[in-house]
């Protein structure tokens, strides 16, 4: 996929989000001008974009998805439900067809009757009074729309290649308009089919006594459609400008009369042979009569073509050819000539994106868009850094240990600066990872909507504190459990407004996702104001579905008891809902939770709804880890401390006192067997096979210990010690295995004797 | 700044002419009356730009380097 394609695709997604936060808001909280500003330049972008990488069908939707914000714009419209679900369907539809391309590089079969069908419908929420196909009979025009009219008749007769919708444009800008920004000529230059225009300004002014800056200027031009187009240009400045329909017969048919060839055309095609033919022949030999011969020719041409200004140049430039006597000049101002004629213009001058306030803005939030892996890939070469930086302390040992004390000094020194650098640097790396919380968070009022209107239930969703950050990769495994506990209160907490009213309570119940920092870790909590969870029923529940016995929940709180909806296969609802009742209960939400290092609790009061806590570190720093067999048992040992495994012979084995030890380098390093150490009940080794031991590292302390296997080597998320666990010396955590068993992490530095 | 006197008698405009350059032309054409414009190395004109020469009608040497403005700006009142 080409990179414009794949720019493309990620933009997409970010303007249909962008697009979807706004059209809920509107729902939500009504109309405004901002808001509809930003959701005209999310379609509009989307059109943009969509154009560039050449998918007409989508391009097509988007315009009428545009025509539809502006009029409600301009209040033809309202914003009610039936408008909202349509905009939204119309970004699903997008959506879809991003994904399409995403994965083909184009879009599925029939997107475009799709399209249409999806047009027709935006469309049809556009009140039938705007941009009627016949266009009023010419004595119901306005006066200065007659009056222009019958100025430019001609003109359009001879301009226009075939019959179109035609509008006469009336554009009387603001006196202040400079200040709002505005270039009114920067709006006349994106209608695409400009025919006549009429520019006004004072008479007679007083130079001296002359405001630069209120603009004094009136634009009056004929234009040929579609309209919406047109409106789509002065969309900023609905007040400033009115449109009108142009009677079909208002000009006289242009097909079949003498001057109906496009003139620019003729005088284009005359132009570019002159250059060709000097390019041809640029050589000194009758050279003068062929420049001579050029220069008038293109000058009639163009003064035929109305073209005065650029007559005189190009005739000036001959003259200047023929001084010099070289065609260079004349050649410089034909292609000057064939510029202007032929319509096209700087691409600058072109794209609608270049007005001032799009340029600030891009300024003042400039991104960065960088490829998940390759983060990653950084965060994975910090991390090898950290381990070559632990080598290289080892070595300054060695050195110190030989005597070369002055070079084991200035190692050291170099050590702890590339310690501080490297540890700075994994730092920096891993903040590259955070992202705020509220990216998780932007599905959700969409979902709640859908969801609640299915229902037939009000809910309001509100965030706070979305902007707090965390890793990426626990944003991004959150998200799945989130999405269960907020479908969950949607259906099972919130009651229908009936329910509500009866109950005293506001219509409208509310769903609100609170997220902070503390500390190394972020909360999440999810309140709803329904009616709470009873913990006679999820006791009776627990009983039905054998979760526990009797006597258990006989001894439980109502706080505990209220845990058991985390247990597997446990749900509460009576009905099973086609959202929440998928098979999958709170167990997943604990799960997940639980891979994270984080926790899950809830509390709630009957009546006044149910809170959801979650809380998770804010970043998983995952570890490199050795599976090892012990006693028949398999632990994990974090490589960190790890400096090296030795296979040893028997006789290698020196007996100290009543330990055993080896020699390592000049060092002797004592033996100690890892099921001792955790107090396994240890088989007697085989005398005489080779033993194998990892020698680790504490501070000053040095030590083997005896392992009977390596298993495996693996990174994985460490969870800390949890409830009873969570004061045990000698374990740095707990991770779970691919097959599902959990592994106890030891940390063979806290347990070395 | 894309307004430059070039001579006592003729004025300058170049590249893209924003509306900051209004005033400046406009200071340029009171104090010198009968100056000609130079407007063929301009690119882009903005409104206020174009308002001040439409307003004082200064002889002009073109075309406008502005294709569009050279095209639909009237120019009866600007003398070649």
């Amino acid at each position: 996929m080409s990179d414009l394609s794949e720019q493309f695709v990620s933009e997409a997604r970010d303007l249909i989000a962008q697009a979807t936060d706004e059209l809920i808001a509107i729902e939500r909280d009504g109309v405004t001008v901002e808001r509809i500003d930003r959701l005209l330049r999310a379609f509009h972008t989307l059109k943009g974009s969509a154009g560039l990488v050449e998918i007409p069908a989508m391009t097509l939707a988007m315009h009428a998805a545009e025509d539809l914000v502006g009029a409600i714009q301009t209040n033809r419209v309202k914003a009610d439900a039936a408008v909202i679900d349509q905009a939204l369907a119309c970004l699903d539809l997008v959506t879809r067809w991003v994904d399409a391309f995403d994965a083909n590089g184009e879009l599925p079969p029939g997107a475009g009757d799709e399209a249409r069908r999806m047009a027709e419908r935006l469309r049809g929420h556009i009140a039938p009074t705007a941009g009627t196909r016949a266009g009023p009979a010419s004595g119901m025009l306005p006066a200065w729309a007659s009056a222009l009219l019958d100025e430019y008749r001609r003109d359009i007769g001879r301009a226009m290649g075939s019959p179109a919708e035609l509008f006469a444009i009336a554009y009387e800008p603001h006196a202040g308009c400079f200040f709002d920004g505005d270039d009114p000529l920067q709006l006349l230059r994106q209608i695409p089919d400009l025919l006549a225009l009429r520019v006004e300004s004072p008479p007679n002014v007083q130079l001296a006594d002359f405001d630069p800056y209120t603009c004094q200027l009136r634009f009056y031009a004929i234009a040929e459609g579609p309209r919406d187009l047109l409106s789509t240009i002065f969309r900023r400045v609905p007040d400033q400008v009115r449109i009108v329909d142009l009677p079909s017969d208002a000009i006289p048919t242009a097909l079949g009369e003498a001057g109906a060839t496009d003139m620019r055309g003729i005088v284009h095609a005359v132009i570019a042979e002159q250059a060709d033919m000097l390019r041809v022949a640029d050589q000194p030999d009758g050279a003068s009569g062929r420049v001579g011969a050029a220069a008038r020719s293109a000058a009639n041409a163009l003064r035929y073509g109305g073209f005065d200004a650029l007559a005189n140049e190009v005739a000036a430039a001959g003259v200047d050819a023929l001084a010099q006597s070289t065609a260079a000049p004349l050649l410089a101002a034909l292609d000057h000539a064939l510029d202007i004629t032929s319509g096209v213009m700087r691409p600058a001058d072109r794209s609608p994106e270049t007005d001032g306030a799009d340029a600030n803005e891009d300024a003042a939030s400039r991104w960065l868009r960088v490829p998940e892996g390759r983060i990653d890939a950084l965060v994975n070469l910090a991390g090898e850094l950290i381990v070559l930086k632990n080598s290289f302390a080892h070595l300054a040992r060695q050195v110190d240990a030989e005597g070369r004390q002055d070079l084991s000094r200035a190692m050291k020194r170099e050590q702890d600066a590339i310690e501080r650098l490297a540890a700075d640097f994994y730092e920096s790396i891993l903040a590259l990872r955070m992202v705020p919380v509220g990216q998780m968070l932007r599905p959700f009022p969409r979902m709640v909507r859908d969801l609640s209107q299915r229902f037939g239930k009000k809910v309001r969703f509100v965030t706070h504190g979305e902007t707090t950050e965390s890793d990426k990769a626990v944003v991004d495994r959150l998200s799945e459990p989130l999405l269960h506990v907020v479908r969950n209160a949607l259906d099972h907490g919130i009651e229908m407004p009936d329910v509500r009213v009866a109950a005293g309570k506001p219509e409208t119940g509310s769903i609100t996702v609170t997220v902070s920092r503390v500390g190394d870790r972020v909360a999440i909590e999810i309140a709803d104001d329904g009616h709470g969870i009873d913990p006679t029923a999820v006791r009776r529940k627990a009983k039905d579905f054998g979760l526990i016995t009797e006597e258990a929940l006989a001894a439980m709180s109502d706080e505990q008891a209220l845990e058991l909806i985390f247990s597997a296969g446990f749900s509460t609802a009576t009905e099973i809902s086609d959202i929440s009742g998928r098979g999958v209960g709170m167990d997943v939400v604990r799960q997940a939770v639980d891979q994270l290092g984080g926790r899950v609790s809830v509390t709630s009061r009957i009546g006044a709804g149910a809170t959801f806590r979650i809380d998770v570190p804010v970043s998983i720093a995952t570890a490199r880890i050795m599976v090892v067999e012990c006693a028949g048992q398999r632990f994990g040992i974090s490589m960190d401390s790890v400096t090296e495994t030795v296979r040893l012979s028997s006789d290698r084995v020196r007996q100290v006192k009543s330990n055993e030890g080896f020699v390592l380098r000049d060092r002797v390093v004592p033996i100690c067997s890892l099921a001792e150490l955790i107090g396994l009940p240890g088989e007697k080794r085989a005398e005489g096979g080779a033993r194998l031991l990892i020698v680790v590292e504490a501070g000053a302390k040095i030590a083997a210990v005896e392992i009977d296997a390596i298993r495996d080597r693996l990174d994985a998320v460490l969870k800390p010690m949890q409830g009873l666990l969570a004061s045990a010396r000698g374990y740095s955590g707990t991770t779970i295995l691919g097959d599902g068993t959990v592994l106890l992490v030891l940390d063979l530095k806290d347990i070395l004797p | 700044m894309t307004v430059t006197r070039r001579d006592p008698e003729s004025i300058v405009l170049e590249g893209m002419c924003g509306a900051e350059d209004a005033e400046a032309l406009l200071q340029m054409l009171v104090e010198t009356p009968g100056a000609r414009l130079d407007w063929r190395p301009c690119n882009q004109l903005h409104t206020a730009v174009a308002q001040v020469v439409l307003a004082a009608g200064p002889g002009v040497q073109g075309p406008c380097g502005d294709a569009w403005v050279e095209k639909w700006l009237p120019q009866r009142n600007l003398e070649p």
